[in-house]
């Protein structure tokens, strides 16, 4: 390592983002343009917008084997990744990580879903946007589950006004309190079926209604992207900027300040601690093509690494201050993880509408927002919290015909639309709860000499009797709505698969309890701000994504305030 | 395909059947390296039979009507490639025993009427029935994922431009999307 002091000051900055997510990418934009010199740093490779997105304009025949993943890839190559079947295909593939190259453990079940390249998950994300109310924010009110956020609603609002505007959010204004409105484009068109739903949801019910999606996909242009063209192909990157990424979006901003340094192949091993200051004073990265240790320092640091990402690094952050992780003296760091339990619901055929049909493939579904547990009205006796439900209507098309069924009657079937169907598929939340948490295996090693990350959480009886209602609910809006063959599912949800793993360095009011305080700063170390899934302290139905966006900006606003006031 | 590609395809086809195949199969899907050479196309593990098969049991499956069928869409180099790279090793077996069972009974000298029994008569016991899910499902997606398939047969819409939810099925064609 060459240490002598030109080459160190080559390798200071003012700030340092681990991570190019959803949330890096926010970070690197916020500091870069408020004047901090920054080094924005990835573990994976680059990923140039466009140019890097070798699939996006390929037809269904320019794709090997259909599309589908091989049996290889999927036992060998991606046994974690191809568990989210409808995200990780063919022409996908290379924005998710090879499982055999980036081993962790699982000491129960948890399905990892990761992408290691410059844009991370915001490449492939789901892009439903949704903002948080004080039904989530102060929940903890309610049921008395977990800790107390330090921050409300009103906290937030204007950083979620922030964001969305940058971003473009697509949607109608609901006017729900559990799912607060913003200044949205256009919102997606719901088909025939849909609006007879929600006609008939409005009928029967008093609680719950039936919205179009609120998603990243941009209905007209906006911020100098391009309008989506309901290609619905967003997980091969857009050619036309149409949804929001990491590389359409937040890293070309910060690239156009001057200020940013992009270094990928760079894990960040750990955090380097000066102990006279109490401080962090920059990163020990390795460099993945020349496997060579460098050691980068600088007055801040936000890690955006993703929850688990981030939470292994602080980890593996053994000083002598902090024996348990660094800044780690609730004991709380690595506990409480959280994601959303799903794959289940039901779905039934419609007759109707036989003339009918839609053109255009709609990048967003529909939404019944949560209604359970939400106030006094709507308490329910066997479990805390709620969910939301999503649901996608439309007719049957090349999945037709009995499974015997062969020859012209077969071929016309698949060729002519069938029956209208609609699925409802309920996100439920899950509690944070101490003995779900994540650790290292000292004497395990990556390939980077990284202790292993080892995952050890399931879910527990609220969840199970959560789910009760989430598939009676499905099935009952399916019924009034005048639907016939309505089956129910109840599918295997291991935590890991909605991929909103979140928890494990949450934010609280108390160092005692929680890691961060109410600006994602943490209560130990002024200088490090953890702004990912990490940051999380209840889970809520689903799509945090727009939360961090909103969270980060925020706290890189107050970062750079305190750092002109001297207190960082 | 590229040449090495084939042949480590069906290196590997070998080396994953040897615990569980005869060794006259092995040898069949061996052989058919070096059979079928066309001019632009190569098959990766098919013997020109088992290929011959292939086709005429995906034509009976989706046959040519007033639109185009599995053998207009080449559906059989389609079905060779999914057992060259995609398949299981438990998958690979179901296949190439299938058609060779067909092959046996002389299926391809069959007019298609008779060769369409021959399908019905699969049906009836379990094995004829594994098999018969299987191909259905590759010819299936082969076809509708294919130009033909996905133009002729079905409406394609590369790029739609909007969505429009409750537009009238017979302005749109009639015809079920391919994507």
């Amino acid at each position: 390592m060459n240490n002598n002091i030109k080459s160190r000051r080559r390798r200071t900055f003012d700030a340092i983002v681990v991570g190019t997510g959803i949330s890096g990418g926010w970070a690197a934009k916020e500091l870069t343009e408020k004047g901090l010199n920054t080094l924005v740093l990835e573990r994976g490779r680059m990923v140039r917008h466009v140019e890097d997105y070798p699939t996006m304009l390929k037809h269904p025949w320019e794709l090997p084997y259909g599309n589908e993943l091989t049996h290889h890839e999927k036992t060998e190559i991606y046994p974690v990744q191809s568990r989210t079947a409808y995200a990780v295909k063919q022409d996908t593939k290379h924005f998710f990580v090879k499982d055999n190259k980036h081993p962790y453990k699982q000491q129960k079940p948890f399905l990892w879903t990761r992408g290691y390249q410059v844009g991370g998950r915001s490449l492939i994300w789901g892009r439903w946007s949704y903002r948080r109310g004080d039904t989530d924010f102060g929940v903890y009110e309610r049921d008395g589950i977990g800790i107390d956020w330090p921050i409300r609603y009103n906290d937030i609002e204007p950083w979620y006004d922030y964001v969305e505007s940058f971003i473009g959010v697509s949607g109608s204004r609901d006017g729900l309190p559990q799912i607060p409105d913003g200044n949205f484009l256009p919102p997606w068109e719901m088909n025939c079926l849909e609006k007879h739903v929600k006609q008939k949801l409005a009928e029967n019910y008093t609680d719950r209604q039936l919205t179009i999606g609120r998603t990243s996909n941009i209905t007209r242009s906006h911020g100098g992207r391009g309008r989506c063209m309901a290609r619905n192909l967003c997980r091969r990157g857009c050619p036309y900027g149409a949804y929001f990424s990491s590389n359409a979006s937040t890293l070309p901003a910060a690239e156009a300040t001057g200020n940013m340094t992009l270094r990928p192949h760079s894990i960040v091993h750990t955090i380097l601690y000066d102990k006279k200051k109490r401080k962090a004073s920059g990163v020990r990265v390795v460099d993945t093509e020349t496997k060579e240790t460098i050691e980068f320092y600088s007055d801040v640091i936000f890690l955006c690494a993703s929850a688990l990402g981030t939470t292994s690094i602080l980890l593996n952050s053994l000083e002598h201050t902090f024996p348990d992780g660094l800044g780690n003296e609730s004991g709380e760091l690595g506990h409480n993880l959280m994601d959303n339990h799903f794959e289940i619901g039901a779905s039934g055929t419609f007759d109707g509408f036989k003339d009918k049909y839609h053109k255009g493939r709609r990048p967003v579904d529909t939404l019944v927002p949560q209604f359970q547990n939400i106030d006094d009205q709507t308490k329910r006796s066997n479990y805390v919290r709620g969910f939301s439900t999503y649901g996608w209507a439309g007719r049957q098309g090349t999945g037709q015909g009995g499974t015997y069924e062969f020859g012209k009657e077969l071929k016309d079937n698949i060729a002519t639309p069938g029956p209208w169907q609609m699925t409802f598929l309920a996100f439920g939340e899950s509690i944070p709860r101490y003995e779900n948490r994540v650790y290292l295996d000292h004497d395990d090693k990556d390939p980077w000499g990284i202790p292993k990350l080892v995952i050890d959480m399931e879910f527990g009886e609220n969840e199970r009797e959560m789910r009760k209602e989430m598939v009676s609910s499905s099935a009952e809006m399916l019924e009034v709505s005048g639907f016939r063959d309505i089956s129910t599912f109840d599918g295997d949800s291991p935590p890991g698969l909605s991929i909103h793993e979140m928890g494990t360095a949450r934010m609280g009011r108390d160092p005692g309890t929680s890691v961060l305080n109410k600006w994602n700063q943490m209560h130990k170390i002024p200088n490090i701000f953890v702004t990912d899934g990490a940051c999380m302290t209840s889970n809520g139905w689903g799509n945090p994504s727009l939360t961090y966006m909103a969270l980060t900006a925020r706290a890189c606003d107050y970062a750079v305030r305190e750092m002109k006031k001297g207190n960082i | 395909m590229k040449k090495i590609d084939r042949k480590e395809a069906i290196r590997r086809t070998a080396l994953i059947m040897g615990g569980t195949l005869s060794s006259p199969l092995i040898a069949a899907v061996l052989s058919g390296c070096e059979a079928q050479k066309t001019n632009d196309w190569n098959p990766e593990v098919l013997s020109e039979q088992q290929l011959e098969a292939a086709a005429d049991l995906a034509e009976v499956i989706l046959p040519r009507t007033s639109t185009p069928g599995a053998k207009d869409a080449k559906v059989e180099r389609f079905i060779d490639s999914m057992i060259a790279g995609w398949m299981s090793p438990e998958q690979i077996e179901i296949t190439i025993t299938g058609l060779n069972n067909l092959i046996s009974q002389g299926f391809s000298g069959h007019s298609f009427e008779e060769q369409t029994q021959f399908v019905r008569d699969i049906l009836d016991d379990e094995d004829g029935r594994n098999f018969f899910r299987l191909f259905k499902r590759m010819a299936t997606l082969g076809l509708f994922t294919s130009e033909i398939g996905a133009t002729e047969i079905l409406r394609y819409d590369e790029i739609p431009g909007n969505y429009y939810g409750c537009e009238d099925l017979e302005d749109l064609g009639g015809r079920t999307w391919a994507t």
